[in-house]
């Protein structure tokens, strides 16, 4: 999976937990101002940890990290590889 | 509007609400309900008030309500739009020296009966400042409903506001009864044989609520939010806000308080997704995530521990599950699901109910020309267990409201536990 094709997964799935139109999530809206809180947040972790076996839950990973789709992506492809 | 009463069912935590309502009541007469305090930064002026509140309530679309059950047997809400204006708001301008006096006015107005209404309104004016409750019946609105209610009705709109219908959902039992095992078994795991800590009943004979309320100025909810995020993690700080109060009420030296193994803990949650907020005003949207941790544990590891926790009830589901197999108790009366909390709740299972309101739906600046300067919840906590930390944040202010009964903690030791958990907030390693 390529960086697009994982920004569009991860899209997709913000759209469901959120319940808001894809076309409204940009790359680079921050998490919170899209409205997530921590049960989402959650709820996000439980699909990365399914879907590209990276457990973020108790990982050390920063805050900078979770800041929007673009660092997220960064993110799980960095400890993919 | 036109009212059609099959479109009010209760929902299954509408139902459970409803007994605690039953049980609350018996204790004090001020059934579960809450109070939403919006403090002002001037004042409507006096000639203005009643034409205001006349307006506000008018755009109610109910202001009274009786329980009845369909022919379906499942329960529903039989609407009233008639009030007596003068039952329902109260102009006070008292004269208090200390913040604290004001305080205690504002919790004793929040533990005022309802009188079988579903709203109430004060206005308080105490020198530059004045402040807006609503006080509200917990079976028609959760939290979240309650701040976009009141933030459309104090936006003066021209038009009522709608509340949506709650069918009966009396489908798909197979899945309902699977939620209700997949509960049943995680409640097991939860109670085991260790015993929990709890705060005893003290022997006094007129139970009463007492509380005792802190409000974080902005620069102590910066250090808390940075505090938040170095420990708990991005978007955490509901863990982390926990975390300090478990550490509080461990190391709180109350009279009655029982020192057991572990600390369970039911935590509300919100389970509305963003879009949902307008269809979903009215009843409650809400389900539980619980929370054990070993009462030895350090803050660092209670954090770790409620992370776990948190993801793995995500994981299993554990909050879609507690909301849908709950409508399988709208069959049974109110009295007899007291009865059937009693028992379990005779074992003194949690050691005390929690919540985090962040950044609600409140979004006015300005209400009549004056500064919103902060929103204050003060819910009346559950019969059981008693002792409900409650922590809300409005823009840069984080705010935290300890309730309890008399009967487990006095009006000193509500305040004792309030600074403690500042401490482990501020400080608590």
């Amino acid at each position: 999976m390529d960086n697009n094709q994982l920004k569009d997964a991860l899209k997709k799935e913000i759209s469901t937990i959120l319940g808001i139109d894809v076309d409204k999530i940009n790359d680079s809206a921050s998490f919170e101002t899209l409205g997530m809180d921590s049960l989402s947040l959650v709820e996000l972790f439980v699909f990365i940890e399914n879907n590209f076996n990276i457990q973020l839950m108790d990982s050390t990973i920063s805050e900078e990290d979770f800041q929007n789709i673009d660092s997220l992506a960064d993110c799980i492809l960095r400890n993919k590889s | 509007m036109v009212f059609n009463r099959k479109d009010y069912y209760f929902n299954g935590i509408d139902w459970v609400i409803n007994a605690f309502d039953e049980k609350n009541k018996n204790f004090t007469q001020c059934g579960n309900q809450s109070q939403i305090v919006v403090e002002l930064e001037g004042k409507i002026k006096d000639e203005d008030v009643e034409e205001f509140f006349k307006k506000l309530l008018g755009n109610l679309p109910f202001l009274k309500g009786s329980i009845k059950r369909a022919l379906n047997l499942a329960p529903y809400w039989k609407f009233e739009k008639s009030f007596d204006f003068d039952k329902l708001f109260h102009f006070f301008k008292p004269e208090f020296k200390f913040d604290k006096e004001l305080f205690d006015f504002l919790h004793q107005r929040s533990t005022e009966p309802l009188d079988g209404y579903l709203f109430s309104f004060d206005y308080v004016v105490s020198e530059q400042k004045s402040y807006i409750l609503m006080r509200f019946d917990h079976r028609i609105l959760d939290a979240h409903g309650a701040e976009i209610v009141l933030s459309y009705l104090l936006s003066q709109s021209e038009k009522q506001i709608s509340c949506n219908a709650q069918g009966a959902n009396l489908d798909h039992w197979k899945s309902k009864f699977f939620s209700g095992q997949r509960i049943n078994r995680f409640l097991r795991s939860l109670f085991n044989e260790d015993t929990n800590l709890y705060f005893d009943s003290k022997s006094i004979s007129q139970a009463k609520h007492t509380g005792s309320f802190c409000s974080f100025s902005p620069e102590e909810t910066k250090i808390i939010n940075k505090r938040g995020i170095e420990n708990a993690g991005y978007l955490m700080n509901g863990i982390f806000l926990l975390a300090a109060s478990v550490e509080a009420v461990k190391n709180f030296d109350a009279e009655n308080k029982v020192m057991g193994e572990s600390i369970i803990v039911p935590v509300n949650v919100d389970t509305r997704s963003n879009n949902q907020d307008c269809k979903l005003t009215f009843f409650n949207h809400t389900s539980f995530i619980m929370y054990k941790i070993p009462s030895q544990s350090d803050m660092a590891d209670t954090i770790r521990s409620l992370k776990s926790q948190f993801l793995n009830q995500v994981k299993g589901k554990i909050t879609y599950h507690f909301f849908n197999c709950c409508m399988l108790l709208r069959i049974a009366p109110a009295k007899l699901i007291g009865k059937i909390m009693d028992r379990i709740m005779s074992g003194n299972p949690f050691a005390f109910s929690f919540s985090y309101v962040n950044n609600g739906d409140f979004k006015l600046n300005y209400v009549a020309g004056c500064k919103v300067a902060n929103i204050l919840h003060m819910p009346t906590v559950p019969y059981q267990p008693g002792v409900g930390i409650f922590f809300t944040k409005h823009k840069d202010r984080l705010n935290l409201f300890v309730s309890s009964y008399n009967t487990k903690l006095s009006y000193t030791e509500t305040h004792d536990l309030c600074s403690k958990i500042k401490d482990a907030l501020l400080n608590g390693k």
